[in-house]
């Protein structure tokens, strides 16, 4: 045991300092031996500096505040809707075999193109305004929620069918409500996990590419203006909300089904 | 489901080969109608399946910027192919060291944690700004994009492979650096092949990204000028050509792994 917390112990004390070791070889590299040019990688400290110039004054029309809130409407707009659509869809595809028959060739078809690839006709038929981001979102979103829920639906274990129909379930809507869905729960709130994951990355695209608003519109921005510091600012950003989103989800799904064994390391 | 007779199943077969072929020829019937016959849509939102057809037949011999439509196709294929890679050389014998050396992994994990949340596109201003719009700034996109996934596959299928053959492989004598190339690393093969899967399908996607954003050729370039231009049978072309693209790329990566892990059954 005691070995065992040594071990545990030297390695938090590894980890530590690496990350100081990576800061300081940046800082070292940019500010003091200023090996590197400052619009090629700013110093760490930049970085800090800009986030808290971000928070109060407005950098291309928003605050750093704004231009978050601005992209996490659109993702959570798009994601939401495709959550909506996709679950009974899929449901739907999985429990009858005739829907499954007619949608999911259509599926088949259209699931290869990454839904990034839409955003120029998107921009097309809906302006470069919100709509335009929504629809691709949810389209992001849509395709691993109604994926995961089909696919969960269509492989129900036979024995906890054969199970309720011994126990002398009789209707098939009770057997798709009591013993389908339930038990294909986790799965479909994995591929909700993975549609979260994919709207937001899909978002990011759409805001380099078109917009006027948003973390995306302001690294693009920063880029034109030759300041990595605030480009590396919104990364982090980016990175930060989407973990903290995907920690959201698992901790909901830990809640909706606290049966799952934990598989994660 | 042996309720079932044989030839009731056969018989839903036969409806359902019937109902799916009638819903992909029902979507082009439709897509046929509101552009062509009824003229609801105008060509520049959406033009019509054989004008889509025939934009493909006719960029084959007539260049779109610097290229022929082969032309495109391959310098998209160049760019993944390098990206994919620089990914695989690093990431792998990353992953397998980092699983094998607990101090490695140490050291490596917080970093690696730091970074993976950052999604591969959110790189694209900063790659940009490092590499101008040329090959290096959409290599090191793609390699962003394809690195992660490998890495933590491989990293997970190292550190966590069955107990039992290690142990088993101790007690016929072998030494630490026969365990980890004989034992380790082929029991991890399974779990490596599933990232290259899911880091190549990110690539794709991190190509598109990056071609679209910056590029003055590639598929994603043609989807952007469709959009520019309106043109867009030239977006709906080369979204077509990247899906194709992703499906023989997943194909080849599937019956490498068959070859490879042939010895484990579905």
């Amino acid at each position: 045991m005691a070995e065992k917390t040594k071990r545990a112990s030297r390695k938090w004390i590894i980890s530590v300092l690496s990350v100081v070791g990576i800061v300081g070889i940046w800082f070292f590299l940019t500010a003091l031996a200023k090996v590197i040019p400052p619009a090629f990688l700013p110093a760490p400290q930049h970085i800090v500096i800009d986030f808290f110039r971000l928070l109060r004054d407005s950098y291309v029309g928003n605050t750093l505040i704004g231009h978050t809130l601005v992209s996490l409407q659109i993702v959570l707009g798009g994601f939401f809707l495709a959550v909506i659509i996709g679950i009974p869809l899929g449901i739907l595809m999985g429990w009858f075999k005739r829907i499954e028959a007619v949608v999911d060739p259509l599926f088949q078809l259209l699931r290869p193109i990454p839904p990034l690839a839409w955003i120029p006709l998107s921009l097309l038929w809906f302006g470069i305004g919100i709509k335009s981001k929504i629809f691709v979102i949810w389209l992001s979103a849509f395709v691993p929620c109604v994926i995961n829920s089909y696919t969960a639906i269509r492989l129900t274990d036979p024995l906890l069918v054969k199970a309720a129909l011994g126990l002398g379930v009789k209707k098939q809507r009770d057997l798709l409500w009591e013993v389908a869905i339930p038990s294909s729960l986790p799965v479909i709130l994995g591929g909700v996990r993975i549609g979260l994951g994919s709207a937001w990355m899909t978002l990011v695209a759409a805001e380099l590419l078109a917009s006027n608003a948003g973390l995306g519109y302001m690294m693009q921005m920063a880029r034109r203006a030759l300041e990595p510091s605030v480009i590396i600012l919104g990364m982090l950003v980016i990175g930060f909300l989407g973990a903290l989103m995907a920690r959201g989800l698992r901790a909901l799904e830990k809640r909706i089904c606290p049966w799952v064994v934990e598989e994660e390391h | 489901m042996s309720r079932f007779s044989e030839n009731f199943l056969n018989q839903i077969y036969q409806e359902k080969v019937f109902l799916s072929l009638s819903s992909v020829l029902g979507f082009l019937c439709v897509w046929y109608l509101v552009t062509d016959l009824l003229q609801l849509m105008p060509p520049i939102i959406l033009p019509s399946p054989e004008k889509v057809f025939f934009n493909i037949y006719e960029k084959i011999s007539i260049p779109v910027g610097e290229e022929k439509l082969f032309g495109h196709i391959g310098v998209s294929l160049v760019r993944i192919l390098v990206g994919v890679g620089i990914a695989l050389s690093l990431a792998i014998p990353l992953g397998v060291l980092m699983g094998w050396y607990e101090n490695l992994d140490a050291l490596a994990s917080p970093i690696i944690e730091l970074l993976r949340p950052i999604p591969p596109i959110a790189w694209i201003p900063l790659a940009i700004l490092w590499f101008g719009i040329g090959l290096g700034s959409k290599v090191f996109i793609i390699t962003i994009g394809v690195f992660f996934p490998i890495l933590i596959n491989t990293y997970l299928g190292v550190k966590f492979v069955e107990p039992l053959l290690i142990k088993a492989a101790q007690t016929l004598g072998a030494k630490d650096k026969n365990i980890l190339w004989e034992v380790v690393v082929p029991a991890s093969v399974p779990l490596i092949v599933a990232g290259v899967r899911i880091g190549v399908g990110l690539g794709m996607m991190c190509l598109v990204a990056a071609e679209l954003v910056a590029a003055s050729s590639g598929l994603g370039y043609l989807i952007m000028l469709g959009g520019d231009d309106l043109k867009p049978e030239l977006s709906i072309m080369g979204m077509i050509l990247i899906g194709v693209l992703g499906l023989i790329a997943d194909r080849i990566i599937l019956g490498i792994e068959r070859r490879v892990i042939y010895w484990k059954k579905e």
